[in-house]
């Protein structure tokens, strides 16, 4: 937490003494929960479902039951930057919890819609409130902080439903997975261990200290998960576990988690892709990585392409959409030339003989490529569907892939006369004509 | 201040602006900059398509090849003002 973090910490404190609704001007209140703030109320209610739905899930994976925590104090806040949508690449906080006031403060980042608002909110939201569930289930957990953090970070991924309808919690976490892995690279064992070692033993300022905050967070999400997933039972059985444990059991589990960290992440995604109910989040978060293994990735991704269509047609498009986000990357481990233009050949079949959601989804996640002209044809071909989203999708694609100039403006592609829309799709088979004669 | 301005046309709808900038500036002045050139007509019509209503400008700020900042504005209905301001990316740290 830095300075400003505290200085809004202390007031939150006074707000809390005073009453925080007489202090901001928006709230809702629940027996679950209080939230208040001053944004406009529509978000401040979307919020609140945010936050009806992470207790909902918590309350089951703490295995609550009967029992009931208290109820959080929760305060939605916006910076000056946010408001104006002015983001910075710097790393701030996004929230903290004061546990003796059951206070949770939210200020995540903005983005470019209400709904990717939302979507960021959500893991502000969760992270935060997991602290909440964890201290007050378990009040021996609040002095240590690097568990308070790592299962905190574990439970920022957004529950996946399993086929029997249950919320299953993923508790990977990538980045922090990359940046511990590269930590160990970077320090070496011995280094590394003392680093661990002292994360293990450090209080609240030891924890934030600017210098290895990052990496403090990362070791905390590897160690805790490590251990989360060595240890049977259910989720609410593993952390009382977790919670129980002493600092020389800690150091006993301290050569198997440097042997798994030192493993490539692309192994720990390969496990996780390998469990039916995580597969598609697993393989969504897989593309984040920085080196892909792309035959690892691949072995799960080509078999619900083949379900593309027919039972899992859903499915079948969103893995469609993953196999683009693949094929938009400059370089992927382990493919060879070929196998890539096979793929790229597929993709650019669906996107004529696909579906309409497929054609859709798959041109709105192309990217310029090495392989973006054997997307073209087909994309201009597009601009003449008979589905307004399609031709909006292609139109989109094509400014992206392309250099010729085109009318992006979706409301063209939707509304505007056939005639009108008719001239620009012959500019573009002209365009076409011109380039494969000069080929 | 700019050092240079260049207007780019990547679409017929979209206007493109690379500003060069000796030194970084504030998170707002990009935006607040910003929104002063687009009250200046000319830059908010494509010349070589003048028929075209603009959908979407960028102004993106630069310190020699080092990108500093973007600023997207988009105009959701044609011919509607002022361009509604998407999002501002500041890459690099405000002075």
């Amino acid at each position: 937490m830095n300075s400003r973090a505290l200085l809004t910490a202390l007031c939150s404190v006074l707000v809390t003494m005073v009453g925080c609704s007489s202090l901001y001007r928006h709230s809702v209140e629940t027996d679950a929960f209080s939230l208040y703030g001053d944004n406009d109320p529509e978000r401040l209610e979307r919020l609140a479902s945010v936050v009806e739905t992470t207790m909902d899930d918590f309350d089951v994976l703490f295995e609550l039951g009967e029992a009931r925590i208290p109820p959080p104090r929760v305060i939605y806040e916006e910076d000056d930057l946010s408001r104006a949508r002015i983001y910075t690449s710097e790393m701030r906080q996004e929230g903290f919890y004061l546990p003796l006031l059951r206070l949770v403060h939210l200020s995540p980042r903005h983005y470019s819609n209400l709904d990717n608002d939302l979507h960021d909110a959500e893991r502000v939201v969760r992270h935060e409130l997991a602290h909440h569930f964890l201290i007050q289930r378990h009040p021996a957990s609040g002095s240590r902080y690097w568990l308070n953090e790592g299962v905190a970070c574990a439970l920022e991924a957004p529950f996946v439903t399993d086929e029997d309808g249950q919320s299953l919690a993923p508790l990977y976490h990538q980045w922090l997975h990359e940046q511990a892995h590269l930590a160990l690279q970077r320090l070496g064992t011995e280094k590394f261990t003392a680093a661990l070692q002292e994360l293990l033993a450090s209080g609240w300022f030891g924890f934030h200290q600017s210098g290895s905050k990052v990496r403090n967070y990362a070791l905390s999400w590897a160690f805790t998960y490590y251990q989360l997933q060595q240890i049977p039972g259910t989720f609410a059985r593993r952390v009382e576990v977790l919670v129980a444990r002493k600092s020389q059991e800690l150091q006993f589990l301290i050569p198997g988690f440097l042997k798994w960290l030192s493993e490539d992440p692309n192994r720990e995604l390969d496990a996780l892709a390998g469990q039916p109910a995580l597969r598609l989040w697993t393989l969504r978060t897989w593309l984040n990585l920085t080196q892909i293994d792309g035959a690892l990735l691949l072995r799960h991704l080509l078999p619900l392409l083949t379900d593309a269509g027919t039972a899992k047609d859903s499915d079948g498009v969103v893995a469609l959409s993953l196999l683009t986000r693949l094929l938009n990357r400059p370089a992927i481990g382990s493919l060879s030339r070929e196998q890539l233009h096979d793929l790229r050949s597929t993709l650019a079949a669906r996107l004529t003989h696909g579906t309409d959601p497929e054609k859709q989804e798959i041109a709105s996640t192309l990217r310029r490529s090495g392989y973006s002209a054997g997307y073209l044809r087909p994309l201009v071909t597009m601009l003449s569907s008979q589905t307004p989203d399609v031709r909006v999708a292609a139109a989109r694609a094509l400014a992206r892939l392309s250099a010729k100039p085109t009318i992006t403006r979706p409301s063209f592609w939707t509304d505007a006369s056939p005639v009108e829309r008719a001239a620009e799709v012959s500019e573009w088979e002209q365009w076409l004509g011109r380039r494969s004669s000069r080929r | 201040m700019p050092t240079r301005i260049d207007r780019l046309v990547p679409e017929k709808d979209v206007l493109h602006y690379r500003v060069q900038l000796a030194a970084p500036a504030t998170p707002e002045s990009y935006l607040s900059w910003s929104q002063e050139q687009l009250t200046a007509e000319e830059s908010t019509v494509n010349p070589d398509y003048p028929d075209t209503s603009i959908y979407e400008i960028f102004y993106s700020f630069f310190r020699g090849t080092e990108k500093l900042a973007s600023v997207h504005f988009r105009q959701d209905t044609p011919g509607a003002t002022p361009l509604r301001h998407v999002r501002t990316l500041v890459f690099q740290g405000a002075p």
